[in-house]
């Protein structure tokens, strides 16, 4: 069997067992894919089980009427039993995929539709002229269209036991074809518990003939207090733009609530295996779980044992607690975990596991495709190092060894980095990966903050680099909507532009991004301090540096205050701090008076106890300091009177000639 | 363009998070190589600013806060994740220091000082500031040293592991041969070709080291002495409190006595070709520190 069919038969079988199994008898069917459900779909596929775009794109009929050989394949199998659905998933689920990649409402015109697709199907040859896949595609739809209509015509005939119908599309010109994958795209399964709600409350009731548009006007009115529906969901209903596939979808959903068994699906957790460098350890590997719309928490059960989940509002992923699954055990043992509202399988098997950086992770996450200039860390086991190496040599990449991580026989190779679309696309398509369906502008480095709650915010003055795809001839890359210069493949600085704080856009034609700034300065609170550690006690005083401080007596004696220089590391460490400031002395307990001489000022005089005179016999240099004092009255000052009974005494006790006439 | 003070500020935005991220965005934001980025890293613990564990691979930012200098200087340090305005516009009495980097080293981050004239100065503009106000923390430092000992048992490196052996005349690691019973003595050897790690042996029992206090675990009593070397240019017992702390290159100090050290002026020590110089040491401190590590002090 050709590769390309191994792997649509693959996929025609997954699909059929997640969204098309008995388990969803009498549940309304919503055929959701995304980029996210459809990476998971395909984890733990077999090796060389190429990604749902890669593989139905090899089906098609490229060079003619597209769709043709799926189409003959439902013809073959309207001649079956038709007990399984019919041959034609993997090619409505890529239509779905394309439908979710249109993420606005403004979007929703079916130019943008047709280009999404062939992003999606990545067709086989080349064009020099722009728009011609889209023509084609555009061209050939009026078969998918008719697809949708088999696949309704089966969940109807198989009477609800393997879902009830949800196909439906809109009855306007512009989106008739199309709205059949676009109505799958609008309505999660998460919000089915909220509309089961809201149905059993309308007043248009459990009916597949409601009136759409009162459906709809009803639903706007109920929903706009609560906030239980799906970011889709809810930006469907604010602007109206997908009133005419709504209006039907509801429809077709509210008679389908008629049917009892009303369990909620489970929904698919994405487990992905992360990997964080640690510098004594070596890479570790651990889980990363993005969170998932409305579902804040669960408890999964595997084996006899179970982890929970939890993220509080807004938070970006789930932190993990209990019995964590060892990643090393689930690289060879696989994992089958079941929660109330999620589930999270991880087939066992796998050779090769591309990570990228993913900034809300802090580290390396799982991926399934690879992406031109990005780094990537390969972790292999033996047989996918044989791989690796085979196709590295191939593709004339250089290579290195890989080196050993903490779970057993699997190795790393880190920071791969491709810089040729060919060159990746055959390295992609041999390891069974894919490649990004267009190469996007992507942020590096950055003091990067909120991390818990937010993908790209960052400080001002730490603006991260942008790291350019190659660009078409004539096409410029906008910062702001301002041309942004710089080479492809190479980080272009951020910083230094002056950016304010807020929201900015960094705009290519395969995609953009946004990133957020906010200042460093922040305010700061006036906090409340203890006083206690650092006290100001009677004990001590500051005094400046370089002058005369005394402590005097009761006997009128003084005790000299060691007031040195200011420290030699101040001015040898060229530190900036300021010759002249005050140091702290210690207050000896018989210590009445602090003064300290000031040449051509006044003398500063403290009194700091009330201890009455009782001078003794001074001495020499005794006398010398107070023949400095005795004429300082210290008029004014709280002091002056027990300040004048010491100059008094003092005096008795100096007899000299001089000091007396004066 | 790297702007060190501008990195502390997100690191005290971010709180605490993992040593990986921390070292792959400085090594974005400096453009320096592994080698300067992690010496930057080790000093972020001796400047008070955050705490650092190679261990757990996790670092967690400082609170900011305020801490009087040993020697009654009647200077304050401002620890910890500091405002950043606060550094781009210093207020009257605060004094900023940067670190112009040489020869491809991260420049450090800014020292800044309060210079107070009042306890109640201190405290007020403490207050202003947003910043806690804690003891001298060179001081409270070096009353927590306690002496080196031998670490916890530990099952040690595995058989076939390269090890090398402390050599305590070079004071440097050295190759040995693969024996099946390593003789005492302190080790090196590396899992999974990363960083280093570290263990003594002793009695045939292996026992966890950090590296530099396993070196002083080491060293012959009478060897590698510290030296303090007090400021010359002082004439009075207040200032002569203070001096330089010499240490050998070969024998830097623990992290924590080297915080010890720092803390006495928030300053980095001055590297010599064959010394670490630690300004503003108080006589007592430098003691402490040496006897807790069973070093003699010399003094001039």
């Amino acid at each position: 069997m050709r590769s390309s069919e191994r792997s649509y038969l693959w996929w025609q079988e997954r699909l059929a067992e997640e969204f098309f199994s008995s388990e969803q008898e009498g549940k309304p069917v919503i055929f959701f894919v995304n980029k996210d459900e459809a990476e998971h779909l395909h984890s733990g596929s077999p090796d060389g089980v190429s990604d749902l775009g890669r593989t139905v794109s090899a089906v098609l009929s490229w060079q003619s009427d597209v769709f043709e050989p799926v189409v003959r394949r439902v013809e073959r199998w309207k001649g079956t039993a038709r007990n399984d659905p019919p041959p034609c998933l993997p090619l409505l689920a890529a239509t779905v995929l394309a439908a979710s990649e249109m993420r606005r409402s403004a979007d929703a015109r079916s130019h943008n539709y047709y280009k999404r697709l062939a992003e999606v199907l990545l067709p086989l040859y080349s064009s020099s002229r722009s728009g011609d896949h889209t023509d084609l595609l555009r061209n050939s739809y009026l078969k998918v269209a008719d697809l949708w209509q088999v696949l309704d015509q089966w969940l109807i005939s198989s009477s609800g036991m393997r879902g009830v119908s949800t196909i439906r599309t809109a009855q306007t010109q512009q989106r008739r074809r199309i709205g059949y994958a676009q109505s799958q795209v609008l309505v999660r399964s998460s919000d089915l518990e909220g509309l089961s709600d809201f149905f059993q409350k309308s007043s248009a009731g459990l009916s597949a003939s409601a009136d759409p548009a009162e459906l709809l006007g009803e639903l706007r009115a109920w929903s706009s207090a609560k906030y239980v529906f799906s970011a889709r969901l809810r930006e469907a209903l604010r602007t109206g733009q997908d009133d005419d596939v709504l209006g039907p979808l509801l429809t077709a959903l509210a008679g389908a609530a008629k049917h009892p068994p009303a369990r909620v699906s489970s929904r698919r957790l994405a487990l992905l295996l992360a990997a964080e460098e640690d510098l004594i350890e070596g890479l570790q590997l651990r889980w990363h779980a993005p969170v998932l719309e409305s579902i804040p928490e669960d408890v999964l059960r595997y084996g006899s044992t179970e982890f929970t989940i939890s993220a509080p509002v807004g938070a970006c992923s789930y932190t993990l607690s209990g019995s964590i699954p060892n990643p090393g055990e689930v690289l060879s043992r696989g994992l089958e975990a079941h929660g109330v509202r999620v589930s999270a399988r991880i087939n066992p098997g796998r050779h090769v596991i591309a990570m990228c950086e993913d900034s809300v992770a802090g580290g390396w996450v799982e991926t399934r495709e690879l992406a031109l200039f990005e780094p990537h860390l390969l972790l292999v086991d033996a047989t996918g190092e044989r791989n690796v190496r085979a196709v590295a040599e191939q593709a004339g990449l250089s290579w290195y060894t890989p080196e050993e991580i903490s779970v057993e026989g699997w190795l790393a190779f880190p920071e791969v980095t491709i810089d040729d679309a060919g060159v990746l696309e055959q390295f992609a398509t041999a390891i069974g990966l894919s490649r990004a369906a267009s190469a996007r502008p992507r942020l590096v480095g950055g003091f990067r903050i909120r991390t818990a709650l937010s993908r790209r915010c960052y400080l001002i003055g730490g603006e991260p680099d942008v790291i350019l795809p190659p660009l078409l001839d004539e096409e410029q890359a906008l910062l702001d909507g301002s041309p942004l210069e710089g080479p492809a493949g190479e980080p272009i600085a951020l910083r230094g532009r002056g950016l304010a704080a807020g929201e900015h856009q960094i705009e290519t034609s395969g995609g953009g991004l946004r990133f957020f700034l906010e200042p460093a300065v922040e305010q700061r609170a006036h906090a409340e301090h203890p006083r206690g550690p650092v006290q100001h006690t009677a004990d001590t005083v500051f005094l400046p540096y370089g002058r005369d401080s005394r402590f005097i007596r009761a006997d009128g004696s003084f005790i000299p205050i060691h007031m040195g220089q200011e420290p030699a590391w101040w001015s040898e460490r060229s530190t900036g701090l300021q010759p002249g400031g005050p140091f702290e002395a210690q207050v000896p307990e018989e210590a009445v008076w602090l003064v300290t001489i000031r040449p051509g000022l006044p003398n500063k005089v403290t009194q700091l106890r009330s201890t009455p005179p009782a001078i003794g016999r001074l001495s020499p240099p005794m006398k010398n300091f107070w023949r400095a004092l005795v004429l300082d009255e210290q008029r004014n000052t709280p002091h002056y009177r027990l300040w004048k009974k010491y100059r008094e005494a003092v005096l008795t006790r100096m007899p000299e000639q001089g000091v007396r006439d004066v | 363009m790297f702007d060190p003070d501008l990195a502390i500020a997100w690191m005290g935005r971010e709180k605490s998070r993992r040593l990986a991220n921390l070292r792959r965005t400085i090594t974005w934001a400096s453009g320096a190589t592994d080698y300067a980025v992690s010496a930057w890293i080790n000093m972020l613990q001796p400047l008070g600013i955050a705490d650092v564990n190679w261990e757990s691979g996790d670092w967690s930012a400082r609170p900011f806060a305020v801490t009087a200098l040993p020697g009654r200087t009647n200077v304050a340090l401002l620890t910890g994740s500091r405002p950043l305005s606060l550094l781009q516009h210093p207020q009257e009495g605060l004094v900023v220091r940067a670190h112009p980097s040489h020869g491809g080293q991260v420049p450090l981050p800014s020292t800044a000082w309060l210079q107070y004239s009042s306890y109640a100065h201190l405290q007020d503009t403490a207050r202003i500031l947003g910043a806690k106000v804690a003891p001298c923390a060179a001081e409270t430092l070096a009353s927590s040293l306690s002496r080196v000992k031998l670490g916890a048992p530990v099952p040690g490196p595995s058989r076939t592991t390269p090890l090398k052996r402390f050599d305590r005349r070079s004071g440097s690691f050295r190759s040995c041969a693969h024996i099946s019973r390593p003789e005492d003595g302190l080790y090196e050897y590396k899992l999974y070709g990363r960083l280093p790690r570290y263990a003594s042996r002793k009695n045939g029992q292996w026992h966890a080291a950090d590296k530099l206090e396993g070196i002083f675990l080491e060293l012959p009593l009478g060897s590698f002495p510290l030296r303090w070397v007090p400021e010359r240019r002082s004439r009075y017992s207040r200032s002569a409190d203070l001096g330089q702390l010499v240490v050998d290159h070969r024998t830097d100090l623990p992290a924590r006595y080297k915080e010890t050290a720092v803390m006495c002026t928030g300053l980095p020590p001055v590297r010599t070709k064959d010394s670490y110089n630690y300004d503003g040491v108080p006589r007592k401190i430098a003691e402490r520190i040496a006897r807790t590590l069973r070093r003699r002090l010399e003094t001039e």
